[in-house]
């Protein structure tokens, strides 16, 4: 589960970057930081 | 901690001691670090020689693109293989067997990772580094570079010197044109040669057409002779056409002196021509001597200064500036400076419009160069989870039944 979601972001930001789109590594980023905070609480 | 292999039962649980707190491996996470750092310096040295490094610098034009598509690809790329690493070599070293530990471990590596980048690139030395930190200060240096050059010590600007000069020219012009005008004599001298009679490339003018020549460029000696003499096109053409059969030996030889003094003695060669054909045909009212002394006052310092006024838009203190240095009278200064002061005008809003280019450029590279390294950053955060996880064993944490 926190792998997949990982590597899914990974490739969210890879696609963000390439395509120099701001909304979608904006979004990228916010969902890595949702899951870094969901791990540092215990709930992933 | 060693758990126990056998799954739980709940009675079983409840004599599973569960740890209370981790304690972190600092030495594992500076080991970590350490190899962070090693492999973004290696794969920045193959990115450099494979060729996706960064954009060059000095190529305004490439600039405006922002980041190729390889540069942005390797950056992140550099970004994702240094974190993964050094997470998953932290975790290994912690001897952890719990993925979340290691996962933890591989975020402090990128933490302390991207801190040390940070002060790195603060210190100036990132670049040489981290690829992301060697983006981020290209895009600063290059600004710093374009922003002194563009800009004039004296009228504060931001516009270049060579605008100054430009108005100074103006002013040189327009004093030959008021006292051709005014001479007196029913054979009045041609303005054109009166023009070129007195017009004169200082040094820093000579070197300018001279390194085009050595460079072989000629369509842009031609360009700079015409920016900065009163040379007729005709004179232009005779002097490029002269220098273009040499310029392939400047070149070769890239001895920019013999080009410097040829293109002097042309220049002197063609004064010495027109002066003649003025004097001759102005007769007694106005000889190319007198132009000259009459020009004489009109010293570079004063014509500079004179200058200055003009492109800051302050006619009025350019007048003051003639005033307080030569012999001009009121109504000629008037001339002088009305006439120049379209020109000098319109030379500022080519200068600014130059200058508004360039900056433009700057913000595209500027604005990719953080983007990517936005991206990296957090790409980078992803893979020390990853790569932590990944470096801790295969062992999932146990939690007991309470």
């Amino acid at each position: 589960m926190r792998m997949s979601l990982l590597g899914l972001i990974v490739l969210l930001l890879v696609v963000a970057a390439v395509v120099q789109n701001v909304y979608i590594g904006g979004v990228g980023a916010i969902v890595l930081i949702v899951v870094l905070v969901l791990f540092l609480s215990g709930r992933l | 901690m060693a758990i126990d292999s056998q799954i739980p039962t709940a009675a079983a649980a409840a004599t599973i001691v569960i740890p209370e707190g981790h304690r972190i491996s600092w030495g594992a996470v500076f080991a970590g670090v350490t190899l962070f750092m090693a492999l973004s310096w290696l794969l920045l040295l193959l990115g450099a020689a494979l060729g996706a490094g960064i954009a060059d610098a000095t190529d305004l034009a490439a600039m405006g693109d922002g980041l190729s598509t390889g540069s942005v690809i390797w950056l992140l790329l550099t970004s994702l293989i240094a974190t993964f690493a050094g997470a998953m070599m932290a975790a290994k070293l912690a001897g952890t067997a719990d993925d979340r530990i290691g996962a933890l471990h591989g975020v402090t590596v990128w933490s302390v990772g991207t801190l040390l980048i940070i002060v790195l690139g603060a210190s100036g030395t990132g670049g040489a580094i981290n690829a992301v930190s060697g983006v981020l200060g290209s895009a600063t240096q290059v600004s710093n570079t374009i922003i002194t050059t563009a800009s004039s010590d004296e009228d504060g600007d931001l516009l270049p010197k060579s605008v100054t000069t430009s108005a100074a020219v103006f002013l040189k012009r327009q004093t030959s044109r008021l006292i051709t005008a005014t001479a007196s004599g029913s054979d009045r001298p041609n303005r054109s040669e009166v023009r070129s009679a007195i017009s004169s490339l200082s040094a820093q003018d000579t070197a300018a057409v001279a390194s085009a020549l050595v460079a072989g460029d000629i369509e842009e000696a031609r360009t700079r002779l015409a920016q900065r003499t009163n040379l007729s096109g005709s004179e232009i053409n005779s002097i490029i056409q002269g220098a273009s059969d040499k310029a392939e030996q400047w070149s070769a030889s890239g001895d920019l002196q013999q080009a410097e003094e040829w293109v002097s003695e042309q220049m002197r060669s063609a004064r010495r021509s027109v002066s003649r054909a003025t004097a001759d045909m102005a007769g007694a009212a106005v000889s190319s001597r007198e132009v000259n002394r009459a020009l004489q006052q009109l010293d570079s310092e004063t014509l500079i200064e004179a200058g200055q006024y003009l492109v800051m838009g302050k006619p009025e203190m350019s007048k003051n500036v003639l005033a307080a240095n030569t012999n001009l009278s009121e109504a000629d200064i008037e001339a002088i400076v009305d006439g120049a002061e379209k020109e000098a005008q319109k030379m500022v809003n080519e200068a600014r419009a130059e200058i508004n280019e360039a900056t433009e450029a700057i913000g595209t590279f500027t604005q990719a160069a953080l983007w990517v390294a936005f991206i990296a950053a957090a790409l980078g955060l992803a893979a020390g989870l990853i790569g932590g996880q990944m470096g801790a064993g295969t062992i999932k944490r146990l939690y007991a039944a309470r």
